[in-house]
């Protein structure tokens, strides 16, 4: 193992710069001192030259001497501090590697041969071989290398990717990239990239997955089950025998309703870690009645809201139906949650620049400014801990978030506490409206 | 007033489904599987069939997929599902129709009264 270079154990005065001083400090003194000496010891001008050729030779002697060990230290602490960086590159459970503008990998760490199944491989090795088409990015859009991004100057920040080794086995990769300059100069000598197997992780993660959506399935039959029940009793004895049944059978069906909420947040939660797995484009939908039915189920939920739809033409996408109705109904519960009873919730879809865009605005009691950054974080809720923190388990922008992207879609949120919010999908336009 | 046949695994629930269409005066029958479902249909073809994909013994896809063979578009599928994406099992076996579960049984009505079938209703009735 290699040591940290013990640069800063040592006296400062003892640093090359300040012995180079001292050194001709002290020739100096010595210069003038012996020539003294000898003026005062030697009469003879012939003696004298001799001893004065002999004093030269002892100088440059000590110099060089001097110069050598100075060098054979200075050597030394390089090697030492190389070994040290090389070192942590070799014990890092992540692969480095370090790339040129021509497109070599001269430099690559054995966690970066093991996960590239580049093991035995000779240095420098085409960049293309490493980064090139085996490199697919996860929505399988066309994409620049990680090394070719940072070569142009630009930093990558941990984007997932998959890996095929030379075997045929797929691991999954999560990449980060940035650029290398030479010390002061503004130009790209190389490029560094970072990468992780995340295959364990992954497939722990679609576990976790497919266990809650298994759990959530389970737990819907028996809950639809109690649901229905208490609506029969409901329509049976509307108030009850005794005046609290009536009641009894209120709390019970809107307790339903919260244990159908919870369950089916976690059922979100499973559908946001599968959505980035999905691939395959979906099939087109028409928006405009699509979401007209939502808008009237909403209706039929929250009676105490006026929820209006306005959309003045078909409009047709590209993403999957179950997963866009969604994403509204998600941002629709929201704006119910979070809007006073008798207030107006506007659904909008329309033809936008970039695509098609469908918005969500309340009259209800917005979200701080301070806290609007952080929407669509995983399990964050904007008003967890307040007043008004009306439950749930902050995955609902989360999915949105994440439905969206696969989608090629993004969702914004603009808000002012006490007058509203307005949330917005961008959804990129039909391949038929494209062609 | 529809005839509606009730396919689902679980008893509780189809029987208080049956319960709530006799309420509202329809005519429901019920069926645990998909087998069961198709003796059910053989013995007289319902105005509409509300259907649980995931079943013990006969499944939903299967059902729908040998309704269909033997019997095309004769009554409305209805697919009721736990699944996330009920439009998606739904557009799997072709339905008419689809609720989540859990859902309101009133949404249940609205949907049974708007797809039930009514070629069987007398002209006058219409």
């Amino acid at each position: 193992m290699g040591r940290a270079p013990d640069v800063q154990s040592r006296p400062r005065w003892l640093s090359p710069s300040s012995i180079a001083l001292l050194y001709a400090a002290a020739g100096w003194l010595w210069i003038l001192g012996s020539d003294w000496l000898t003026l005062q010891l030697i009469a003879d001008p012939g003696t004298r030259a001799q001893v004065q050729t002999l004093k030269g030779w002892v100088y440059v002697g000590a110099t060089a001497l001097l110069l050598h060990l100075l060098i054979r230290r200075s050597t030394r602490a390089l090697q030492q501090s190389e070994e040290y960086v090389r070192e942590i590159l070799r014990s890092m459970a992540e692969g480095v590697l370090v790339g040129t503008p021509d497109g070599m990998i001269t430099d690559l760490n054995p966690a970066a041969r093991t996960i590239l199944g580049l093991e035995g491989v000779a240095l420098p090795i085409p960049a293309k071989r490493v980064c090139g088409e085996a490199l697919v990015h996860d929505n399988g859009s066309e994409w620049k290398t990680p090394l070719e991004r940072a070569l142009s100057g630009q930093v990558v920040r941990t984007e997932q990717a998959q890996w095929r080794r030379p075997g045929g086995e797929v691991a999954e990769i999560e990449v980060s990239a940035a650029p290398l300059y030479s010390r002061g100069e503004d130009t790209v000598t190389g490029g560094v990239v970072l990468i992780r197997d995340v295959s364990e992780h992954r497939r722990l993660a679609r576990a976790r997955d497919a266990f809650l959506s298994d759990a959530a399935h389970e737990l819907k039959t028996p809950v639809a089950t109690i649901k229905a029940w208490v609506q029969v009793l409901q329509r049976w004895t509307p108030q009850g025998h005794e005046p609290r049944e009536g009641q009894a059978f209120e709390v019970l069906s809107r307790q339903c309703d919260r244990v159908a909420r919870i369950v089916e947040q976690l059922l979100q939660i499973s559908l946001a870690g599968r959505a980035a797995e999905k691939a395959g484009a979906p099939p087109p939908v028409e928006l405009r009645a699509s979401l007209e039915e939502l808008a009237s189920r909403f209706r039929l939920l929250a009676p105490r809201r006026r929820i209006v739809f306005h959309c003045e033409e078909p409009l047709v996408v590209h993403a999957g139906r179950d997963e866009l109705e969604m994403v509204v109904s998600n941002l629709l519960e929201n704006a119910i949650k979070f809007s006073p009873e008798g207030s107006t919730i506007e659904v909008t879809a329309s033809r936008a620049p970039g695509g098609i865009e469908v918005s969500v605005r309340d009259e209800g009691i917005g979200i701080p400014p301070d806290r609007q950054e952080h929407l669509g974080e995983r399990y964050y809720k904007a008003h967890a801990g307040t007043a008004q923190d009306a439950g749930g388990l902050g995955v609902g922008l989360y999915l949105c978030r994440e439905l969206l992207r696969r989608h090629g879609g993004h969702l914004t949120i603009e808000s002012a506490p006490g007058e509203g919010t307005t949330a917005r999908i961008h959804l990129p336009p039909s391949e038929e409206a494209r062609s | 007033m529809s005839d509606v046949l009730v396919v689902d695994d679980d008893e509780d629930l189809r029987t208080a489904i049956a319960l709530f269409l006799q309420q509202d005066g329809h005519v429901p029958r019920t069926a645990g599987d998909g087998a069961e479902a198709l003796v059910r249909v053989e013995e007289k073809m319902p105005d509409l069939i509300l259907l649980d994909m995931r079943m013990r013994g006969m499944n939903g896809w299967d059902f729908g997929r040998e309704f269909r063979l033997r019997y095309g578009r004769a009554a409305p599928i209805v697919v009721v599902t736990a699944a996330a994406d009920a439009y998606a099992r739904a557009q799997e076996i072709d339905a008419e129709g689809w609720l989540g579960k859990p859902f309101d049984l009133d949404q249940l009505l609205e949907t049974v009264v708007r797809l039930a079938r009514r070629a069987e209703a007398p002209p006058e009735a219409r």
